[in-house]
Order: structure tokens, then sequence, then C-alpha cells
């Protein structure tokens, strides 16, 4: 009887994890090498190998491109994300989009936990992604709400929006919803806010 | 005739995308007691040897030629080529239901030997890399080749003492379970298409052997694993049916120190043609500093050999990606059903149920898979 209880013990233990709280970082490298890299980068899905839809989660600049160029991460509404939706209720496959919605990871469930972790990483302004330097080290930042979203130049150091060097205004600032009337641009030099 | 066919058709599907070949570790022990006593690699997996073929067709419902391409094509002595070929097609649940057909594997090996020297080459089809909605890869860019290495043996005629290789191959590590699924695989620092060029000295003997592998983070492709570091293990055979092992890597990527430790061991009971294997990992992380996560990775698996042509494996799997936290967790049962038509043709049916956050309050949906798998051996 001892013995029965100690394997209970004992796979107990295995089964469950001592701690309860969730006090992991929440930046970009923690969440890319942890939770990114292992569970979507796997070889014929977001890995250098493959990059499937043009998205790479295996490093942590990888991970910072796609998600600034691609646009995955919206902190203006965090549950709105690209990365958000695709681990929570999905979207249509682009490479099959009459597929209805297809939920990431494809192979393999994710913990719930690591959903919420890449949420509040998202609700803190997604530190690490929130701009993509050039080589003059700038790029574009967004602030706002949804609807009225309001785009930057900023200086960009390690994916962080550091000091704003323009902002790029609305044209008309009351219209409702608030929609820009120019964005950043910022492929060369030191960025510029264009016409939309 | 039908062979003819069934070759033609076979050399027809290597076009398709690609996935690693692998040994069954199931028929350590149980068949043989080394990977080398039936393949031409010290580390298993590919090209057969003699006594491979052998033992192919001793495990077959049809006999017939084990030989490549069914011994159709007579080779020289210094040169070995074979092939395989694999799809898997079924339903999938993680949490959402689909319907997947997947060219998993399109492979051709060659490998001539001269004086102890050994070349071997593994040429076949990848999945191309993403060029964008509606562009199409050039086809150069849909094969590679995912091993080439020189191999040095110290008795060129056997399959025992010294080995060493130069060039790009998977680091030995642990029970390299071929089902790359297997957590110790996926999260166990052998990923599919975890290849990359190193240096791997390794010895091996009927009673015990030992691997040590330096390795590079690949400079010349993309790849899926970034990592550049030293891989050891170590299994002793205490008796003819019973082995432990030790394992230890250490790697450096991106930021991303980690340090994998553990322990393997493999049981065969005679009396009921079973074969019992686990391995279990320790893995601790640095993410940029002091902090990171340790993890807790293993898998068992019970193998019964119900007839020469019929294997049953269950396997248990359990990975913790931090165990610091819960709900972290995941489990896996699976079951799989080979059946091995002749010694080329096998059938396996794949299934897995994986749960999250085992007994705990939080966890996450439940995933499931039911595959029927076709594996072509040229």
């Amino acid at each position: 009887m001892k013995r029965l209880v100690l394997i209970a013990a004992l796979l107990g233990s295995a089964a469950g994890a001592c701690g309860v709280t969730d006090d992991r970082p929440r930046t970009l490298e923690y969440i890319t090498q942890t939770v990114l890299a292992p569970t979507c980068a796997a070889a014929q899905c977001y890995s250098a190998f493959k990059m499937e839809v043009g998205d790479q989660f295996d490093t942590v600049e990888a991970t910072r491109r796609s998600m600034v160029v691609n646009g995955l991460v919206s902190t203006l509404e965090p549950t709105a994300s690209v990365l958000y939706g695709s681990i929570t209720v999905g979207y249509p496959s682009i490479l099959n989009p009459g597929s209805g919605n297809v939920r990431m990871p494809f192979d393999a469930p994710m913990p719930d936990a690591d959903v919420a972790l890449i949420l509040r990483w998202i609700e803190d302004g997604a530190p690490g992604a929130q701009c993509l330097p050039n080589a003059q080290g700038n790029g574009c930042f967004v602030t706002g709400t949804r609807g009225a979203a309001v785009y930057h130049v900023v200086q960009c150091v390690d994916g962080n929006a550091v000091k704003v060097i323009q902002d790029c205004p609305l044209a008309d600032p009351t219209a409702t919803p608030k929609k820009p009337q120019s964005i950043c641009s910022i492929t060369t030099g030191n960025g510029q806010c264009t016409a939309q | 005739m039908h062979r003819t066919v069934v070759v033609v058709l076979a050399l027809a599907l290597v076009g398709t995308a690609s996935r690693r070949a692998a040994a069954y570790p199931q028929y350590q022990l149980s068949r043989d007691q080394t990977c080398t006593g039936c393949h031409v690699s010290p580390a298993g997996g590919g090209l057969l040897t003699e006594n491979g073929y052998s033992i192919a067709e001793t495990q077959a419902q049809l006999s017939d030629s084990s030989a490549f391409m069914y011994g159709l094509l007579k080779l020289p002595g210094w040169l070995a080529l074979g092939g395989d070929l694999r799809s898997s097609t079924g339903y999938f649940r993680a949490p959402d239901s689909g319907f997947a057909f997947i060219p998993m594997q399109g492979d051709v090996y060659a490998s001539a030997s001269a004086r102890g020297f050994t070349l071997h080459v593994t040429v076949g089809a990848r999945p191309a890399q993403w060029v964008g909605v509606g562009n199409t890869p050039a086809i150069i860019d849909r094969f590679w080749s995912r091993e080439h290495y020189v191999m040095w043996q110290q008795d060129e005629n056997g399959h025992d003492g010294l080995f060493v290789r130069v060039g790009r191959f998977m680091p030995v590590f642990g029970l390299r379970f071929a089902e790359h699924p297997d957590y110790t695989r996926r999260f166990g620092g052998t990923p599919l298409y975890g290849e990359t060029y190193g240096a791997a000295v390794e010895y091996i003997k009927d009673a015990w052997e030992a691997h040590l592998t330096g390795f590079i983070a690949d400079p010349l492709i993309d790849t899926v694993v970034h990592d550049s570091g030293g891989a050891g293990y170590a299994e002793v055979r205490l008796n003819p049916r019973l082995q432990v092992g030790g394992e230890l890597m250490v790697t450096s990527s991106d930021g991303l120190a980690r340090v994998r430790g553990g322990a393997t061991g493999k049981l065969y009971l005679p009396s009921s043609d079973i074969l019992i294997q686990a391995e279990l990992q320790v893995v601790h992380q640095q993410v940029n500093g002091p902090r990171g996560p340790d993890q807790i990775v293993t898998y068992t698996m019970v193998s019964k050999f119900f007839t020469p042509a019929l294997l049953l494996d269950i396997g248990i799997g359990h990975f913790d990606e931090n165990v610091a936290i819960s709900g972290l967790d995941r489990d896996a049962i699976d079951a799989n059903l080979h059946f091995f038509l002749d010694s080329h043709l096998e059938v396996v049916w794949q299934n897995r149920v994986e749960v999250l956050g085992l007994g705990q309050s939080s966890g996450g949906p439940t995933g499931a898979w039911s595959l029927l798998h076709l594996h072509y051996r040229l």
C-alpha cells in the first residue's frame, strides 16, 4: 500500500508542476525561445527552413521581423492581433482559403498559459516587436486606439520605440472613426510620413 | 512484374517532400545488439547491412528479396544504394479537426566505401521555403542533401570498433526513435531535420558503445536548428537483454544556452517478445541571462512483436516546458501498429491522444490524430 501511495505521489508530482504563479518574463526573447520556437517553428512550419506564409519564429530577430512586417501584433487592440487570433480562433488558410478557420499550432495543442502569456506581452505593448529598425536605426511605431491609430517615426532600439522623431499627423482628427491620413514609411533613411 | 511496377511507382514518388529516415530502435536487443548490426551508419537508420537485409526478410509477411530494388539492380561490393519513401494520411485534432495528407519523405542514399573510408550522401525532396502567395519555388529549391559525410572505420569489414565521421548528420543522442513527434525527439534536441555540420567520434562494441559529437549551426542553408555545441551518448549492455545509457548535450544559439542531461534504458523480454525502452531528459535553459525554464522530457515505449510481420508500439510521453509553472506540461499516449507486407513495404496505423495539464485545474485543449502511414524502402 505504501508503495502505491509513493507511486501515486511521484506520478502526481510528475503530472502537475510545482508552482502556480506565472511570473515568466514578458519579453520577445523569452517568448520566442521558450514558446514560439519549440511550439511553432517545427521543420515544416515557421522555421527558417520552411517559413510558412512568410513567418519565422525560430530566432528573436526573425520573430521581430515577422511580427512587424507581417503585422501580427496589434497593441491597439491586443485580442484582435493576428498572432493571438491564430492560436485562439484561427483564420482561413492563406494556402487554402476555402478550408475554414485553421487554428495554430496545427499539429499539437498549445497550453492556455502560453496563450495567456502571449496576450499579456501584447497588452504590455509588445516590447521587442514594436518596430523594425532600418539601417539608420529608425522605425515605425503606432499608438492610439483601434480606429484612431497614430503613426510615428521613431528611433528603434532592439525592437522598442525609444524616441519619437516625427508624428504622422491626422488630416482630420475629428473624423469618426478617426482613420490615419498618413502612415509611416521607413524602408530607408530617416523615415517619413506618407499620405495614404 | 509487380515488383518492377512497385519500384517504378516508388521512384516516381521521390519528388515528394522529405522527412528524416530513421531506424527502429525496437529491434535493438530484440533482434540484434547494436544499430550497426543492421545499418551502415553507426547512428542507425538509412542503409542496411547484409545482416539488416536478412532481418528485413524475416520480419515480413511475404518472402522476397530485401536487397535494393529487390535485387533487380546488381551493385558492386563497394557501393550501397537505398532509399525511403513515406506518406501519411488521416485525421488531426489540435483542437480543431481536419484531414491531412502529408508527403513525408523521398530520400535516396548512396554510400561508397574503400579501405575503411566511406562517403555517404543522402539526396531527397524537401519542403521549399515560402516564396509568397502565387509564386512557385524553383525546382532546385525542392531538393537538398540532408546528410553527407565522410566516415572512417577501424574495422572496414566489421560493424564495430572505432568510427570517425565528418560532415552533415544528426548528432547521436538518446534512443533515436523513428517517429519524430515522440517527445524525446520533438522536444529532446533531435527534432525533424535537426541534422547539421559536425564531427563525431564513436566506439561501438557488443557490450557497450559511446558517441561524441561536436556540431555547429549550419552555415550554408536556413535550417530548423540553429544550435552549436556538443552531444555525448553512451550505453552499456549489462547482458544481452538489458542496457542502460546516459546522455549530455550542451548547446547555445541566439541568446539561449541549454544543457540536456538524461538516461535511457532498454529491456527485452524474450519469453513474450516484448521490448521496453525509456528515455528521460532534464533540461536547463538560460534565455539572455540566468533566467530560464527547466524542463522534463520523457518517452517510454513498449513494443510487442505479435508475428514477424506485426509490431505494436504503445508509447507514453511527458513534456513539461517549465517545471516551475503548472499547466504547461503535456502528456501523450501513442499506439502505432506496424505491418510489414514484405521486406520493402510497411503500413503503420499511428494514433495519438495528447492532453495538457493532466490532473490540474488549467491546461488546454486536447489533441489527437489517427494516421495511415505508408513506407516503402527501395
